[in-house]
């Protein structure tokens, strides 16, 4: 067989072998990744060995293929001499005529012999090295691509990041809070203080991060607080729920009246007390049944009536029923009008209280726009809404307005709140409603009602509204 | 005789001749290559060019250096067959016996030179076919077989075609090639006229003789050719045919009809002898697609999408050759 040929076959099978391994492990190696990034993104279900080992197959399947088809037989071998180094088919006719014998087959084959000689190794060149080079970039890509890719399960979601203007637009908003709690002159200083110490928790809390999530949880759970402090504070909630249980719809009403801290309500409750006593056959045993379930309800409460004014007032109730089934001084009449004032003063302590809780509550909530369903994700449930004029978002940044100063135009500091604009929870209407409104309603009860009333409920009305109405407003 | 020693010949004596046709032509290196290749392939050869181009001075150098018998026939409109051929005569012997005995013609020579064959009657046009086909005449119920080797080197002028016949299509068949002399251009003009100052007749020298010829020829029938080659040829020839069903684009649009099996035959005979004469000792494609053109140029027709296309014979042919794959 010639010499020559079998170098070239030789040459050309190495490039052969080379080449499939190439575009077989590129296609491997593409179909491993592409497997790799379908199962990282979740578009199918496959292990990272099961795709290795299709990879694998393919590599071998395409590899194998693709040397069947392109592996140097003798005349591909001879053909690509001539075609490549221009022998003018001198070595397809060499192998054409091998083992036929003449004398000009013999000089050709010499020829050809002559002529592949001539022709050095390093002539013989890979064909397409750029396409090799293509497929392997293409692989290698892949898996560049199958690393970055991130997998749905490690997909970290974006964490929305507050900037500097609107975390120091919160800040500034929260001390204004700060001020408008501390110098309230109604609720309970120790509530007070307590929201106060919440809230400044709080602006430690949205200082030391950045991100959005991490400022609503804190928030969300200074909202919480506020909540607890007032249910610790207002004891009208347990001793309405303590009235709610009792089975009984007078008692009931009496513990909704609580629960709203309204006077109406209570007054029509104890006018359904009063109706049920006379309209009974035997008053002494309604009575009885009522001051039975009341004392019942109030030793569910763990209250003491030194400590509760409210809890006092519901005490008086059911001591007096029984002082009057006992046979005492006071009738059944008489003793409600005496509950009723001395528990609206409790409702007026525990109004201001919830007012402003729900102020501070409902701040926190608008600053940091928590929404209801948020709140409710926590196990919070919404505070009542209070009017607010207070914008949701921080304002412009074109005119470098100072955001520590006050400069929304609430209540701050020294203002006088008779008159003003500001909302105040209103019990009677378990709703929200101008300050002005309220205080000008209540002062209109209490003075029609004067004579009505004990001279010491009256002086002490009369010592709150002062506190209350300026000199010219007094005038 | 040793192989390479008749290879070595071969080489010599083609170089020679050249060396000798230089002598008395000027340029026209491929009609003269072209001429050598079909003498030892044993063709006949149609020379075409405007007069004065040296057709007849080609063929009556080649007469010398070949050193063979030497004839030219004359075509002119009133020539018979029997002028070409010979014929019969009646003839008295020494005893005054009459016999009648066959007077050979012009034709019976290795060398033909068959000049204006385009000039002559299609009567005695046709008189040529089984000559320069079978090499035998047939006279008179006799057929006479000619010395090898034998050649006819016909010319014809492409002007002038007043009083002409065209070469019917089966006599055109019989040409190995149609070669085309071009006119010379203003230097080779200037060698013409200083080559021809001394004597008009030709210079070349005898180099070779009628043996050796035969035996070039038979050396070159042995130069192998693989099928692929062989199948390219055919392509090329069916390549010409509008009519077959997987037929070439071109011959579908510019040929009218096609060549025979000859141009085949042709192709591959000469393409043998063009590769020993440019020392290669197998047949390349090049070697069939250099010799397509003078092959078939002479035995297709083009149509008149050609001629209103400005094409040529030539051209279509070229086309062809790019269109058919190797």
């Amino acid at each position: 067989m010639s010499d020559g040929l079998n170098r070239f076959g030789r040459r050309l099978m190495f490039f052969a072998i080379i080449k499939s391994c190439i575009y077989g492990a590129s296609c491997g190696v593409s179909i491993f990744a592409l497997l790799w990034i379908l199962s990282k993104r979740e578009i199918i279900v496959l292990s990272p060995l099961v795709s290795a080992l299709i990879g694998l197959g393919v590599a071998l399947l395409v590899g194998g293929v693709l040397f069947l088809i392109i592996r140097p037989s003798r005349r591909r071998v001879a053909r690509y001499i001539d075609d490549e180094f221009g022998l003018g088919e001198r070595a397809q006719t060499m192998l054409a005529y091998v083992g036929e014998s003449g004398a000009m087959v013999e000089v050709q084959r010499q020829d050809a012999e002559r002529r592949m000689a001539e022709i050095p190794d390093s002539a013989i060149k890979f064909k397409r090295i750029w396409a090799s080079c293509v497929a392997l970039v293409l692989a290698l890509s892949f898996i560049v691509c199958g690393i970055v890719v991130p997998a749905v399960a490690e997909e970290l979601p974006e964490i929305p990041i507050i900037d500097g203007y609107e975390k120091n637009w919160r800040i500034a908003e929260l001390k204004q809070l700060i001020t408008r709690v501390s110098s309230d002159r109604f609720a309970e200083e120790g509530l007070r203080d307590g929201i106060v110490d919440n809230i400044e928790d709080l602006i430690d809390a949205i200082e030391s991060t950045e991100e959005e999530p991490k400022m609503k949880a804190s928030a969300i759970d200074t909202v919480k607080k506020i909540k607890a402090m007032l249910l610790e504070y207002n004891s009208s909630e347990s001793i309405s729920r303590a009235f709610l249980g009792s089975g009984d719809a007078v008692i009931e009403t009496i513990g909704n009246a609580v629960a709203k801290l309204s006077d109406s309500t209570l007054t029509d409750a104890f006018v359904d007390l009063i109706d049920a006593v006379d309209s009974a056959s035997d008053s002494s045993i309604v009575l009885s049944l009522y001051a039975s379930k009341l004392s019942s309800a109030l030793s569910s409460v763990s209250l003491s009536s030194d400590e509760d004014a409210l809890y006092a007032s519901m005490l008086m109730l059911a001591n007096g029923i029984n002082n009057i089934l006992d046979g005492g001084s006071l009738d059944l009449d008489d003793l409600c009008e005496e509950v009723s004032a001395a528990t609206s003063l409790a409702f007026l302590q525990q109004s201001d209280n919830q007012r402003i809780s729900n102020i501070a509550m409902n701040e926190i909530i608008r600053i940091f726009s928590i929404t209801d369903d948020e709140l409710t994700e926590q196990g919070v449930e919404p505070p009542p809404s209070t009017d607010t004029d207070a914008p949701v978002t921080p304002p412009d940044d074109d005119n470098n307005d100072d955001l520590t100063g006050d400069n929304t135009g609430g209540y701050g500091s020294g203002d006088n709140m008779v008159g003003s604009d500001d909302s105040v929870y209103d019990p009677d209407l378990d709703m929200i409603t101008k300050y002005k409104e309220v205080i000008n309603k209540y002062y209109t009860i209490f003075d029609n009602q004067s004579g009505e009333i004990s001279e010491e409920i009256a002086e002490i009305a009369r010592k709150y509204f002062d506190l209350l109405l300026t000199p010219e407003e007094m005038k | 005789m040793e192989n390479t020693e008749r290879i070595t010949q071969f080489s010599e004596a083609i170089k020679s001749i050249k060396e000798q046709l230089r002598r008395d032509i000027v340029g026209q290196d491929e009609v003269v290559e072209n001429i050598i290749i079909a003498i030892i392939a044993g063709g006949n050869v149609l020379l075409e060019g405007v007069p004065g181009v040296g057709k007849t001075r080609l063929v009556r150098s080649l007469s010398r250096i070949l050193n063979l018998p030497f004839s030219r026939i004359q075509f002119t409109p009133d020539l018979m067959p029997s002028d070409v051929t010979g014929s019969n005569i009646i003839e008295k012997d020494a005893e005054g016996r009459m016999n009648s005995i066959f007077r050979r013609g012009p034709i019976f020579a290795n060398l033909v030179l068959a000049d204006e064959i385009n000039r002559a009657t299609p009567k005695t046009q046709s008189a040529m076919l089984e000559v320069m086909q079978e090499h035998k005449i047939t006279v008179g119920g006799t057929t006479y077989t000619l010395d090898e080797p034998f050649f006819v080197l016909a010319t014809e002028n492409p002007i002038e075609q007043d009083g002409t016949y065209p070469l019917p299509e089966a006599q055109m068949d019989r040409f190995f090639f149609k070669l085309i002399m071009t006119f010379p251009t203003a230097s080779e003009i200037v060698d013409i006229v200083n080559m021809t100052q001394v004597t008009m007749g030709e210079n070349a020298d005898a180099v070779i003789d009628g043996p050796t010829i035969l035996d070039m020829r038979d050396l070159a029938s042995t130069v192998p050719v693989i099928d692929e080659v062989v199948l390219y040829a055919a392509n090329l020839v069916a390549g010409t045919h509008p009519e077959l069903e997987n037929a070439s684009s071109v011959a579908r649009k510019y040929i009218k009809y096609g060549a025979s099996p000859r141009a085949a035959q042709a192709l591959i005979t000469c393409a043998k002898v063009r590769a020993l004469v440019r020392g290669s000792y197998n047949v390349s494609f090049d070697d069939v697609a250099a010799l397509a053109v003078p092959v078939l140029r002479h035995r297709i027709k083009v149509n008149f999408n050609a001629v209103n296309d400005h094409l040529s014979t030539d051209d279509v042919i070229a086309m062809l050759i790019k269109e058919i794959k190797r």
